[in-house]
């Protein structure tokens, strides 16, 4: 069966699915709803003998028995000898740090255990932050402490890397390297992309120690399309920094501003600015976003409107606009840049005008419209001629200062000569025989470069290759030295932001491991007198005349984590090179042909790959596709309709059929998930999986896409051959687990429930004019006591109310803002000590998250809409899950929570069953301990370092066990604890003394929680508006736990 | 044909109830007695590395618990003191003492003296010292008279059940603020009427689950 197959289809499509299946409401997906728990034979359909898990279980258990022992244990307390001033044992101090990313800084603060940093936020005053991180940051917390990060220097002898010292290369260095390669001859380095202060320092000083040594900057994920660009029109390279919040109307073409890229944190938040509506008049100022894009990002998923786009028509679809604005709706070119030939701007004809003529048409004109207050993205890794255009049009929609500037760019040596291309440059010489030395920093090219560009193969040439990393990746498995690189929470550093705020990146901890920061490495090949980390750190910003020479200004830009106003003033333009303009635009990709394209996008969770060792990433749901460890190649409806490709969910697992791609010598071979909302010309493959030398967690997980890749470093490619080979394979997809309506047991039910809005959106105009409309869409008046004057019914009870004197906890999440970037659902795995399970479990439906992110789309799968629904514990004031337990293990707290108390969980799952939200998580195996996934059974002392993370303030939950979220109760009891030793009353705490950690963390604010019956509650508040509803509000199980009804804002003459 | 029950047999079923009442009863009395917290924790008395004496430094010279424990008021944790408090006084004080040999040790080498732990709640019970001590707790309560012993012992069982009888009626262990770290301290009639008050407004202790177990 097909999804597209419409036999034994239940009844019409309904409006809001999760998937194809549930859109067709086959007879398999209903018993799928009606089943929370997998059952026998689902299980041995995985694969696993259940008489051969009984077998392991039984010895466990048995071990279990011989190793537990009547006696009390003989505890230890290890006091400090020294207890430093600033910490108390059992108070977390918080540290500011910055985390150094591709171009850009996020701005942190952690939370430190006696000298163990345990929890990642975001850094209130850092501009790339503004208190927000994202799962990369996050998830930064639990890199710290792998254990597969490399723990001492390696040296290459008998053809294997065996155990040295730094010694050994301090001597190697100074006896061997810089004498053979004097003055850097037949020496390159290939690093990442610093973006810091004192990296450029130093690499200046290398560059003058080592005149002839080649300087190559690679990240695999960073085009310098856009430098090339503002090269070109400009004579300089720049990098555009949007600001969203002064954008009323917005195009991204191919870019994915919320979710990727610099400063996407800040974009988020500044975007969702303009989307807190909680008035008719707010309603009337809401801003309107385009989207035009072959895959499905995040920012897509936003749009008010979305065109699928193939990325081959890109610098196309740009040409048309430039026609569109300037011959058809006459926009005035700006005058300083003198004039062009309008006719280089050529219209749309054929197909193509069919698909994007009236897009193009209307958002030209709400452009235009929005004068000043508009802005115009085209992704950075795109053709520079539609860049070039998109910068050009912004300056004439007088954008330029207000919503739109150019910055210089954050990396010089990168924009002008970095990327793929100096990256083949150096892989030919090494091919060339003209390099005897290659040094790796920060950088793993024999995974993350295009597989024709045959690296390891020229590698594999050259006399000495050295590697430093954080892993003993498949980089340093091919090279004659690996020396372990410290990671950023263990190191002094500088970075700095997009806007060119320098960020102070601050130790958390000494290096846990023999290692050496990036910023030492390069000092010692700088030939600096003092290598230590901070002492390189220093001298970048104490010398005299620096920034930072007086004490107190570096004591305070450490403690804030950044440098106040040390932002890049904006690139005034005053005159652009046309004449480059049209020889960019002649050079643009014009092949339209029928071939299909694959687009290469870095995976939101592991990137270009370096974070695929981490469990809590692999295990997040992806934002879109819902897809759990492992990648997929993205396939539109229409296209996966006309090859017949076979995806179906069968007993709970996806399966999906593999596709073998082809361009030229090159093929892979991958699953394929049909994924709504593609274009029918265009695959989208997600970079980043199929790691050999990963780690533990990251080895073989999904499919290597590089081998595909094309070598000149474009995203995307046309495909040879594209075809079906027959074969099926599982996929661990959440986008069909914890389905809420699967409660109701009769067919009929369903069905009727499943037409229901679970997100009832609207639009903001509609909005406007019913304030209230949530309403009409929940409970009839018979359902509810009667309302008057002007309040609202509430919904009959038969048993007695609770009431809540004291602190009263509520959540209102707000469906408008949230962008769904499952930012919260990292920060509350790490706040909450949930453990990774595996793929295997997942398929099983037995993540732990606590929180998750639903994804439902509505409308037509070619091109749908969606709706991202962040769905935590609903701490029902009436909870179905309370009166089931037998042994009182799940209770009503005095303040409205429904407390979990684990230790006296017996694990009925009678809980799980009569939930109706699906949001209690049951540990089968001891996911914690001996079933962590980052602990190898051989190896007992890899748990040691896992175990140091952890958040002390939170139970770790054994086997046996249910859980849940339960709004972090461990931070509400230590604001109560702030109150009483502060001489004031926990039960009367203020509205924002709390915040979960999901909350906390959210980029876009979505999530406000507070105190009822605080004055002036603003969850009150917000609880007290037109959009505000409940799910499944007639089974009145009173949720604390409530929803922003989602609105748009489309335009009326594309709808 | 021979008797298969021999006459004796005949008491047997007089016999049941009383086997069942003192059998079972038995059982059920060993279980719940010398299985409690209160005989199995109760009493529990390590050896410490260092032979420190609570009733030479707490009753003797007078030392406050806080001068020690210094975590007390602000944190959940009271804390065992770092090697630099004993030092404090015994860089001069008893500097040959055998019995100090640990102590100087640790200072010389900066590495921790391991000190046996008494006091334990199991790891999914969040216990919290300051909300108790600032709300008229002392330590007496439960840590007993420290002040008379050499080698402090478990003086209550930390079961939950304990825990809860002193929740749900504070009055009998609240003390005025300033006298909670007062060994010597005996309420006296007029407190114990100005205790019940005071229970009465005080942020009533939460019995909800939530309050320890998070």
């Amino acid at each position: 069966m097909t999804t597209n197959n419409s036999n034994e289809s239940l009844g019409e499509p309904i409006k809001y699915w999760r998937s194809l299946e549930q859109r067709e409401i086959t007879p398999e997906y209903i018993q799928h709803l009606q089943n929370e728990y997998s059952t026998q034979d689902e299980d041995e359909k995985i694969g696993v003998d259940r008489r051969d898990m009984l077998k392991l279980m039984g010895a466990s258990l048995a071990l279990a028995g011989v190793s537990a022992a009547c006696r009390r244990p003989d505890i230890k307390i290890l006091p400090y000898v020294k207890q430093p001033e600033q910490i108390v044992p059992g108070l977390p101090n918080y540290f500011a740090t910055s985390m150094p990313g591709v171009q850009d800084a996020i701005g942190l603060v952690v939370e430190s255990h006696e000298g163990r940093p345990t929890k990642i936020e975001g850094n209130l005053e850092h501009p790339s932050s503004l208190g927000a991180a994202n799962f990369h940051a996050q998830a930064s917390v639990l890199q710290i402490y792998d254990p597969d990060r490399s723990r001492q220097p390696l040296k290459r002898s008998d053809n294997q890397l065996q155990a040295s010292s730094w010694k050994d290369w301090d001597n190697f260095i100074a006896e061997k390297l810089l004498v053979e390669n004097k003055d850097g001859a037949g020496l390159a380095f290939i690093l990442g992309i610093p973006s810091s202060a004192t990296a450029d320092r130093l690499l200046a000083q290398v560059k003058k120690r080592l005149p002839k040594a080649e300087l190559c900057f690679y990240d695999p994920s960073v085009s310098n399309n856009e430098a090339q660009a503002t090269q070109s029109l400009f004579g300089r390279p720049l990098s555009v920094l949007p600001d969203f919040a002064q954008a009323q109307v917005i195009l991204c073409v191919q870019a994915d501003p919320l979710m990727n890229g610099p400063m996407s944190l800040r974009h988020a938040r500044r975007f969702a600015a303009n989307r807190k509506i909680y008035s008719a008049d707010q309603a009337k100022n809401m801003n309107r976003l385009y989207v035009a894009e072959s895959g499905f990002s995040v920012t897509g998923s936003n749009a008010d409107h979305r065109l699928p786009i193939a990325d081959l028509n890109t610098a196309l679809f740009m040409n048309a606009l430039a026609h569109e604005l300037f011959v058809q709706q006459k926009l005035a070119w700006p005058s300083t840049f003198g004039a062009p030939s309008l006719n280089k701007f050529s219209p749309l004809s054929g197909k193509e005008l069919g698909l994007y003529g009236k897009f193009i048409k209307v958002v030209a004109k709400d452009l235009i419209k929005n004068q000043g207050k508009s802005l115009l993205l085209v992704g950075a890794d795109q053709d520079p001629a539609a860049i070039a255009l998109s910068v050009l049009i912004n300056f004439a929609l007088q954008n330029n200062g207000k919503s739109f500037s150019l910055r210089d760019s954050n990396n010089p040596y990168f924009s002008t000569a970095g990327g793929t291309e100096a990256l083949a440059r150096v892989t030919e010489k090494m091919q060339a025989g003209s390099l005897d030395t290659v040094v790796l920093l920060g950088s793993n090219p024999v995974y993350a470069s295009a597989g024709l560009l045959k690296f390891a193969e020229a590698l594999a040439g050259v006399k000495t290759s050295i590697h430093f990393g954080l892993y003993e990746d498949e980089s340093a498995k091919k090279c004659h030295w690996h020396l372990p690189l410290s990671h950023f929470l263990e190191s002094w550093g500088d970075a700095r932001a997009a806007d060119g705020t320098e960020s102070i990146v601050q130790p958390l901890i000494a290096p846990l491991h023999d290692s050496r920061s990036a910023l030492e490495v390069l000092a010692q090949f700088a030939g600096e007198e003092k290598t230590s980390g901070y002492d390189v750190v220093q001298k970048t910003w104490r010398a005299a005349g620096a920034k930072l020479s007086a004490q107190s200004a570096w004591d305070r830009a450490v403690h804030d984590g950044l440098i106040a106003q040390s932002a890049t003033p904006s690139y005034v333009a005053t005159k652009a090179d046309l004449s480059a303009l049209m020889s960019l635009m002649d050079k643009a990709t014009k092949n339209l042909g029928e071939n299909i394209e694959v687009v290469f996008r870095n995976d939101y969770r592991v990137g270009d790959g370096s974070f695929a060792n981490l469990g809590w990433l692999q295990e997040l749901s992806d934002p879109i596709t819902k897809l759990t460890w492992g990648n997929a190649l993205l396939m539109g409806p229409d296209l996966a309709k006309k090859m017949g490709v076979l995806s179906r969910v069968y007993k709970r697992i996806y399966e999906a059929e593999i596709i073998r791609l082809k361009i030229g010598e090159q093929s892979l071979e991958i699953p394929c998930f049909v994924m709504p909302g593609l274009p029918d010309n265009s695959v989208t493959l997600h970079l980043g999986y199929g790691r050999t030398a990963a780690g533990y967690v990251g080895n073989n997980v999904g499919v290597d896409g590089y081998s595909l890749l094309p070598k000149n470093g474009a995203r995307f490619a046309a495909l040879d051959s594209i075809e079906k080979t027959g074969r099926l394979e599982n996929l661990a997809s959440t986008q069909e687990q914890f389905a809420v309506n699967g409660h109701v047991i009769q067919e009929t039910d369903i069905l009727s429930l499943q037409k229901r809005d679970p997100a009832r959106s609207a639009t903001a105009a509609y909005f406007a004019e019913n304030p209230y409309y949530v309403e009409e869409k929940g409970l009839t008046e018979e359902l509810t006591t009667k309302a008057h004057n002007g309040e609202k019914g509430k919904p009959l009870s038969i048993v007695s109310e609770w009431t809540y004197p004291d602190n009263k906890w509520g959540m209102v999440i707000d469906l408008t803002s949230c962008i769904g970037c499952n930012a919260c659902v990292t920060a509350c795995q790490s706040e909450n000590n949930i453990p990774v399970v595996g793929a295997e479990q997942v398929m099983r439906g037995r993540s732990m998250h606590w929180l998750r992110v639903d994804r439902y789309f509505t409308g037509a799968p070619q091109n749908p809409e969606t709706i991202m629904q962040p769905v935590p514990c609903q701490q029902c004031e009436n909870a179905p899950c309370e009166p089931v337990c037998p042994v009182a293990a799940t209770t009503h707290d005095t303040e409205g929570l429904n407390a979990m108390t684990y230790n006296r969980c017996v694990g009925t799952r009678y809980c799980g069953n009569n939930c109706s939200y699906k949001v209690r998580r049951f540990n089968y195996f001891d996911y914690s301990h001996s079933g962590n996934l980052y602990i190898n059974p051989v190896d007992k002392k890899r748990q040691k370092l896992t175990e140091i993370g952890k958040n002390p303030n939170v139970t770790i939950r054994y086997r046996g066990v249910m859980e849940k979220c339960t709004y972090c109760t461990q931070r509400i009891q230590a604001a109560k604890m702030v109150a009483i030793r502060a001489g004031k009353d926990p039960n009367k705490l203020a509205d924002d003394a709390v915040t979960p950690a999901c909350a906390q963390t959210c980029p876009t604010d979505a999530i406000a929680f507070g105190n009822l019956n605080a004055p002036n509650s603003r969850v009150a508040k917000l609880k007290d508006g037109g959009r505000n509803y409940v799910m499944l509000e007639e089974l009145n199980t009173r949720p604390r736990t409530s929803y922003l009804s989602k609105l748009r804002n489309p335009n009326p003459e594309l709808v | 044909m021979a008797q298969i029950f021999p006459k004796w047999s005949n008491k047997i079923p007089k016999l049941i109830p009383y086997v069942l009442v003192f059998g079972v009863g038995g059982i059920v009395f060993v279980f719940w007695y010398w299985f409690s917290p209160w005989n199995l924790e109760v009493g529990y008395e390590p050896k410490q590395p260092v032979p420190f004496s609570h009733k030479m430094h707490a009753g003797q010279l007078g030392i406050d618990c806080r001068f020690c424990h210094a975590g007390v008021e602000i944190s959940a944790v009271a804390g065992v003191p770092p090697t630099e408090t004993c030092m404090i006084c015994h860089a001069r004080v008893k500097t040959d003492s055998v019995d100090l040999e640990k102590v100087h040790e640790s200072w010389k080498t900066g590495d921790s003296i391991a000190w046996s732990r008494l006091y334990h709640v199991p790891n999914y019970v969040y216990f919290d010292h300051s909300a108790h001590i600032k709300n008229g707790v002392s330590c007496v309560s439960c840590h007993g008279r420290v002040d008379q012993v050499d080698r402090v012992r478990l003086e209550k069982p930390l079961s939950m059940g304990w825990c809860l009888d002193c929740h749900r009626n504070p009055a009998p262990h609240l003390r005025p603020l300033d006298k909670v770290t007062d060994m010597n301290w005996e309420a006296d009639e007029l407190w114990q009427a100005e205790a019940v008050k005071r229970a009465a407004k005080l942020h009533p202790p939460t019995v909800s689950c939530t309050g320890c177990h998070r």
